[in-house]
């Protein structure tokens, strides 16, 4: 009669080390796939606030507020400001009939370097454009590029620190209109 | 093969070495699957529908969006919160007021809104008070005259502040 082995050393003996790089692999490729194929869409927003109108007296302040009203016109964009309130800057569209964006950001930095705590603007379509053109409008009066000269501005501190934004609280102000 | 086989070594035949895995690829997949995740990562935690029909304009903004009411306009329909509030095929005939300033079933629509985000935030001490903030996320398509309608009915129905959605301009 023969060697027997016994039931529990031959379940032992059965017991393989698995593999796993294969898959591995495909899991890692799979993932490329994964990171190729994905849009990293950035959403992000843009704030505006309600025109508030009312017939009592504006509050007394120590500075005049600037007033700076951008008016998009059909063949221009009118900048101008309450101090006194007259037109500071007409900016004709481009050859190509597209707003010429970068002369007004170039015009409204500045105006930051002369009123550096200002950030309201009024922003007043009279045409009416699509939704997108003023976006970019917006973005134009809204952001410092990174091009553009560092502004500074001294904080509650005194300490000198850049300024990031041009005029970034943007009212519409024919909306009750 | 008796040498195996033996009596006196059985005891070291049956300690078995334990099954070693090679992790390195796996760790591989780990980093980059935490390299995915830190990239599309949002912190503001505000989830945003934009329906069919919606193409958002884009924007250098770098600002992350904040919780509010969301208005969502196509060309054709306006949702609040996914819900449908009007569809021009089927809208009934008078839906202006105001002059035509004002759009009848949104202004509806978010007073009932305002007052039950009031109500829940007087019966719950933790819930949020009324911001009066929308989120406007509209078709880049679409003209001032009937965003400005929509704007305006925001503000008469008590929304004091506008978030218009864009998409990034970086991922491009």
């Amino acid at each position: 009669m023969g060697y027997k082995t016994p039931t529990r050393r031959k379940a032992k003996a059965n017991l393989k080390k698995i593999n796993l790089i294969p898959i591995l692999d495909a899991v890692f490729i799979f993932i490329f796939f994964l990171l190729m194929s994905t849009q990293f869409v950035k959403i992000f927003e843009i704030g505006s606030v309600v025109p508030i109108l009312s017939n009592s007296p504006p509050p007394k302040v120590k500075k005049k507020p600037l007033g700076l009203t951008i008016t998009i016109k059909k063949n221009a964009l009118i900048v101008s400001h309450a101090k006194p309130r007259q037109i500071s800057k007409r900016i004709n569209k481009n050859s190509d009939g597209q707003y010429n964006l970068s002369a007004l950001h170039d015009y409204l930095v500045g105006l930051k370097k002369k009123y550096r705590a200002e950030e309201l603007v009024i922003l007043e379509p009279k045409v009416d454009l699509k939704y997108e053109v003023i976006i970019h409008i917006m973005d134009s009066i809204r952001m410092m590029n990174k091009t553009d000269d560092p502004l500074f501005k001294k904080d509650v501190d005194g300490v000198d620190t850049q300024i990031k934004t041009l005029f970034s609280k943007i009212i519409f102000g024919n909306l009750m209109s | 093969m008796a040498r195996t086989r033996s009596i006196r070594n059985r005891k070291k035949r049956s300690k078995k070495e334990p099954i070693e895995i090679d992790i390195t690829s796996l760790l591989d997949i780990l980093v980059i699957l935490l390299i995915f995740l830190l990239r599309s990562y949002n912190s503001s935690g505000v989830t945003l529908t934009i329906p069919k029909g919606i193409e958002l304009p884009l924007s250098s903004s770098a600002t992350y969006n904040k919780a509010g009411v969301m208005i969502q306009v196509s060309k054709d329909k306006i949702w609040v919160d996914t819900e449908v509030v009007l569809d021009v095929e089927n809208a009934p005939k008078h839906i202006y007021d105001e002059g035509g300033r004002r759009i009848i079933p949104l202004y509806n629509v978010l007073v009932k809104k305002k007052e039950k985000i009031k109500a829940i935030a007087k019966q719950v001490p933790q819930a949020q008070n009324f911001s009066g903030m929308t989120n406007l996320i509209v078709d880049k398509s679409l003209k001032y005259s009937y965003i400005k309608k929509i704007m305006y009915t925001c503000a008469a129905a008590g929304f004091k502040e506008y978030k218009f959605v864009v998409m990034g301009e970086e991922q491009y």
